[in-house]
């Protein structure tokens, strides 16, 4: 259980350029549940991402993870709970270290660091079977420099790494967003199959409003800062992305663009 | 004038072997942890003046150079600090800690330098015969930085030094990997630097006497090796990359010494070494590649 409460943020506090990027925010994620975030640019989702992950610390409000306190547990200690897929492929993997090392990064992402050989036959082993399941080939390209790899590929191995231990709470931050379609889908399926098969606890903050029909079991809409509807599972029956845009007015170009059967 | 350069080519192999620990300690923070660091100005001298203090003074000279290598690693430790404390970049904070670390010179050695007499160093106690043997010395040099760098490349395949190499590699997803890239800064500035003190530790007891001046133009003398060795060795894996600084000092000394032989004024090398390294830094920017330069 993800649980937030009175969560406040506003960056240049106390200057002229004061921007207030979360005004308040409530929200309980229930185990095995898979939120889209959704609302226009500027309305504070990945802002409320980088909170819950702990690249930025709340000036108010708090955030419990099972129960266990860690509003102010800095993001390398966090990350032993939490798992991060970033929107710019070129942020979720280190480029100049190949398939392999990115891999065992990330299986270290929750224990403690030592004098041990960082690839074993066995580690080698499991993350061939691991990133076979993405069927992009990339069991066959372990030593391979993870910048060599297409955006796609590195969108897909951050993927990986982010579900190899499976964290307590997953969060996609926009992650197909930089793709093509056709390899946004691939990645799309893959993050489903993945999050259904670990029953894990997402939180995907997407702009591709038939993703969060299709793949959420919830949907929160947020604006300015704030939460401004939350969808559920029964409620969800039934809506379309033309609903979704003309209920809640999103003003936002990129959505406009997904919503289906226009122009 | 060749027959100068031949006679003095075990010579300038031992300074070579020597000197290529500052080589090693610009390459890790500056490749590594992609963090330029100037400590080596410091840290070099530190290790010989402090080596040559606590074995005049009757240290045995095993002690005195492990001495050495923990004041190196205090030293990097430092300038890591306040490089991420103080929030000033990493070359100032060096050249701030370098120029501290001259006035701690002058008063560990009590004056401005200290002759170490070679019965009571570090190879003597091995055996006498190394002083006497040139060749011997090659040799043993030699070994010394081999079992540095087999040593390194184990630590960078470990689980920490590929932590390390992360935390220059993307410093943004570190943290999110459960990587606290602040102590690898200081770890990895540590262990450069100790490395550094270690050369300087060395070169004193095989030369006989530490001065506080040991350490000008070392930093530029190492950057040119760096880069030589790379563009001979290249960067590509982890075994290349720790062994391009020796190769490159070892080519870079002799290329110094055959230059001095053939007519070259002493004091244009420093302007020449300069030119040398700016040449190679901003040649592949001028012709598009870019592979070599400083943002490598």
């Amino acid at each position: 259980m993800i649980v937030a409460s009175g969560l406040r943020k506003t960056f240049n506090a106390g200057t002229a350029s004061a921007k207030v990027a979360i005004a308040g925010v409530d929200l309980a994620v229930a185990p095995g549940e898979f939120v889209a975030v959704i609302g226009g640019n500027g309305a504070g989702k990945s802002t409320l991402l980088n909170l819950l992950g702990g690249a930025v610390l709340p000036d108010d409000g708090r955030i419990a993870i099972d129960d266990a306190d860690v509003t102010k547990t800095p993001e390398y200690v966090r990350a032993a709970l939490i798992a991060r897929v970033f929107q710019d492929p070129m942020i979720g993997t280190a480029a100049s270290l190949s398939v392999e090392e990115n891999m065992t990064l990330a299986l270290l992402r929750a224990q403690q660091r030592g004098l041990r050989r960082a690839l074993t036959g066995a580690r080698r082993e499991m993350f061939r079977a691991s990133l076979a399941r993405l069927k992009l080939g990339l069991e066959d390209r372990l030593d391979t420099i993870a910048g060599d790899l297409s955006g796609g590929q590195r969108q897909a191995l951050s993927l990986a790494m982010a579900t190899l231990r499976p964290p307590k709470l997953l969060l996609l931050d926009e992650h197909t967003a930089a793709l093509d379609p056709r390899t946004s889908e691939l990645v799309m399926a893959s993050t489903v199959a993945l999050v259904a098969e670990a029953r894990l606890t997402t939180l995907m903050v997407t702009h591709n409003m038939s993703h969060a029909l299709d793949y959420a079991t919830r949907i929160v809409m947020m604006d300015s800062g704030r939460i401004v509807a939350d969808i559920g599972t029964a409620e969800k029956q039934g809506l379309t992305v033309a609903d979704l845009v003309d209920r809640f007015r999103i003003k936002d170009d990129r959505m406009m663009l997904n919503r289906d059967g226009l122009p | 004038m060749i027959d100068t350069f031949l006679n003095l080519v075990p010579v300038t192999l031992v300074q070579s072997l020597l000197y290529a620990f500052v080589g090693l300690a610009i390459m890790i923070p500056f490749r590594t942890l992609a963090l330029p660091d100037l400590t080596v100005e410091g840290s070099f001298p530190l290790g010989g003046c402090l080596a040559a203090t606590l074995i005049t003074a009757g240290l045995d000279p095993f002690t005195g150079t492990v001495f050495a290598i923990a004041a190196g690693f205090l030293a990097g430790t430092a300038t890591a600090l306040v490089h991420l404390y103080f929030k000033i970049p990493s070359l100032l904070a060096g050249i701030l800690i370098a120029t501290m670390i001259w006035s701690v010179d002058l008063r560990t050695m009590g004056m401005p330098n200290l002759a170490l007499p070679l019965e009571l160093s570090l190879f003597d106690a091995i055996t006498p015969k190394i002083l006497l043997d040139i060749w011997l010395q090659v040799a043993l040099f030699a070994a010394i930085i081999v079992a540095v760098i087999v040593a390194l490349i184990a630590f960078y395949r470990t689980e920490i030094g590929l932590s390390l190499r992360c935390v220059g590699a993307n410093p943004r997803v570190s943290p999110a990997l459960g990587i606290n890239s602040r102590r690898y800064v200081v770890l990895g500035f540590g262990i450069a630097n100790a490395l550094a003190a270690l050369g300087g530790a060395l070169v004193v007891q095989q030369q006989g006497y530490a001065d506080v001046t040991m350490g000008f133009g070392v930093l530029v003398n190492g950057l040119a090796g760096l880069i030589i060795g790379e563009a001979i060795v290249g960067r590509a894996s982890v075994a290349r990359q720790l062994m391009a600084p020796v190769v490159g000092s070892v080519i870079y000394y002799q290329l110094i010494s055959l230059g001095l032989a053939t007519g070259l004024h002493p004091s244009d090398l420093k302007f020449l070494t300069g030119l040398f390294v700016l040449a190679t830094l901003g040649l592949p920017l001028l012709t598009g590649r870019s592979k070599l330069a400083l943002g490598g």
